[in-house]
């Protein structure tokens, strides 16, 4: 946002994220969904639409988005109900979605956003709503035809539709980045960009800086990655601020992102306003949830992610680094448990984000592979504490020996390597003095201002006990010994 | 630009009453019913469609004010089912009545050009 032409302008930016829930069964169709099967194995005659065939609500479903509401601060409404989306599409066989429009689950709710220098945005949620997801098209391997796998068709979905609260791409990424990051941590959704069970579409619009009402609007559709929305968001401005400036006008209009050619491109054949003529699903019967469940699924939601960063940084741990160990749920759950047997969340935080992950990157596995428990971790961490073995040696020895034997205590392998330190003081003592009497020129010199000469006595004191010392105390002993007259 | 005659779409609106069928709005709901009309049968269509919409604006001249909207017909609600897969189809069964598949995919005329915007 360099170009003095952009700054002028203020983008105004609204997303809505589609979340795909991760149950066992579909949403309205008992079949089970599993992402990558062949296609059309996972499907029944309720996802076909075939005559007679009726939909069937699946209680984990309103369970999961009352979850999600709850975890952004939403009201509920308990009396919610579902409502037919009519269109035509192929992938849609009932020629409807099933949806809600005028009592969504979840309403007026808000999302405190993390940013990246840790500082909190706060984002209004206009709704959170559930439908189904339609199946999946295939364009690109057939000239002639379209191919529909239906595996996808009747899979639960929640719609989050924020209100345009957004200013930049950045805050855009953040928020998107926070969503799948809340979703995976109260476990309603894998998140998986990738696979597609979380996706998005971005409401772009710009008006000149300072004014209130906002410019007309151009929906972009399927941005399914953090980058393509931040890059497709940062385009769309771009174009809206050239064509203002060139005299244009701007449409409201629906585009996609092109990441080949980094630009978004009109879809064609929307000229025509969407008519969904929604109306209230006869085949369902109204919501009607109580007050006990709501309060039981209020206490299941684990502590939310924000909570965990605040608590880190209170506790003293670095912005950047408090943001890597809550990224991931597991992660922060190793963490969560290694700073609680330990009673030291820094150093904790040093070894996890130092050794433990180092190791991760290196073998290419997740947390939940990582043989070592937390418990040894934090016995580790003690030795290096009570000055058993020093950092050095606890890092580069006896971590990897407890990699490969996680059952063995880290004391016994510390003594199997030879690493712990001797840290009897009195040792050091008569090894200082014996050491004084056997070079009376240094100890001379050192009391007459050569005051460089202390390293040359605990060099050598380090080299007697073959680093086993402890180097503050083996620095304490030099320091007495010298200056004691 | 003349606007384009659209079905009220949001629950609860009063606009059908007395709506009258014309040729704009004939057109527009076989675009969104996705059917071809063929010119013979429009008259019919169209007189069939006017009844419906005559029997709604009947209904509409009732006084609503101040009652609750029923959403459903029947008592109840949170028919809910526990979260336990049930049984599918074998793909060949999902097939069966397709007018056109490869034993794996639903094969249909080509709704996206190459550049994946709809046609």
């Amino acid at each position: 946002m360099d170009d003095p032409q952009t700054s002028a302008y203020q983008p105004v930016i609204g997303l809505e994220i589609h979340v795909q829930l991760s149950t066992r069964s579909k949403v309205f169709a008992t079949e089970a969904f599993a992402f990558g099967g062949e296609p059309n194995t996972y499907v029944s005659p309720i996802s076909l639409a075939h005559p007679g065939a009726l939909p069937s609500l699946n209680q984990a479903c309103i369970e999961q988005v009352v979850k999600l509401g709850l975890a952004t601060h939403c009201q509920i409404d308990r009396q919610g109900y579902f409502a037919r989306k009519n269109y035509f599409y192929p992938d849609l066989p009932k020629g409807y979605q099933l949806s809600q429009d005028q009592r969504p689950i979840c309403y007026e709710g808000q999302v405190e956003v993390l940013q990246s220098d840790g500082s909190l945005k706060r984002v209004s949620l206009e709704r959170i709503h559930l439908e189904e997801d339609a199946g999946k098209s295939i364009h690109d391997l057939d000239p002639e035809e379209s191919l529909i796998d239906l595996n996808r068709a009747g899979t639960g979905l929640a719609e989050v539709v924020t209100r345009p609260d957004l200013r930049s791409a950045e805050e855009a990424g953040a928020l998107l980045a926070e969503m799948r990051r809340l979703v995976r941590y109260i476990g309603v959704s894998d998140a998986n960009m990738e696979q597609g069970n979380l996706r998005c579409d971005a409401n772009v619009s710009i008006m000149p800086v300072g004014a209130e009402a906002y410019g007309t609007r151009v929906e972009i559709k399927n941005l399914n990655s953090i980058t393509h929305l931040m890059r497709a968001i940062e385009h769309e401005i771009a174009r809206q601020v050239r064509t203002v400036e060139s005299g244009g006008t701007i449409v409201q209009e629906t585009r996609t992102w092109d990441p080949v050619s980094q630009q978004t491109l009109p879809m064609r054949g929307k000229e025509m306003a969407a008519d969904y003529r929604y109306f209230p699903e006869p085949d369902l019967l109204p919501l009607d949830l109580s007050e006990d469940l709501l309060h039981d699924l209020a206490a299941s939601l684990p502590e939310l992610p924000q909570a965990r960063f605040q608590r880190y940084v209170a506790a003293g741990i670095p912005v950047n680094e408090s943001f890597t160990l809550i990224e991931q749920r597991a992660f922060s759950d190793y963490f969560e448990a290694l700073q609680r047997q330990s009673g030291d969340p820094k150093t904790a935080a040093n070894w996890l984000l130092g050794p433990v992950r180092t190791y991760l990157n290196a073998e290419g596995i997740e947390i939940a592979d990582f043989p070592v428990p937390p418990q040894a971790i934090a016995a580790l961490m003690a030795l290096v504490e009570e000055g058993q073995v020093s950092l050095p040696a606890a890092r580069e020895q006896v971590f990897p020996a407890l990699i490969a034997a996680p059952e063995t205590a880290p004391q016994a392998l510390a003594q199997r390597l030879e690493v712990m330190m001797e840290s009897q003081a009195g040792e050091l003592a008569s090894a200082m003095a014996a050491l004084m009497a056997a070079h009376p020129d240094e100890v001379a010199r050192f009391r007459a201002g050569k005051k460089q000469l202390h390293g040359f006595f605990v060099g050598q004191l380090m080299r007697q006990f073959r680093g086993k010392a402890d180097p503050k105390e083996v620095n304490e002993v030099v320091r007495q010994k010298l200056t004691a007259s | 630009m003349t606007s384009t005659p659209t079905l009220e779409s949001s629950e609860g609106n009063r606009t059908f009453a007395c709506m009258h069928l014309s040729d704009e709005l004939l057109d527009r709901l076989a675009t969104l019913a996705r059917l071809e009309v063929a010119p013979d049968q429009r008259e019919h269509l169209r007189a069939d469609l006017q009844r419906m919409l005559d029997f709604v604006a009947q209904l509409r001249e009732v006084d609503t004010e101040g009652i609750e909207p029923l959403i459903h017909p029947t008592e109840g609600a949170n028919a809910l089912r526990p979260d336990e897969p049930a049984g599918r189809l074998r793909p060949d069964q999902v097939l069966r009545n397709a007018p056109k598949s490869d034993g794996s995919y639903f094969r249909v005329p080509k709704v996206v050009d190459k550049e994946g915007q709809d046609l």
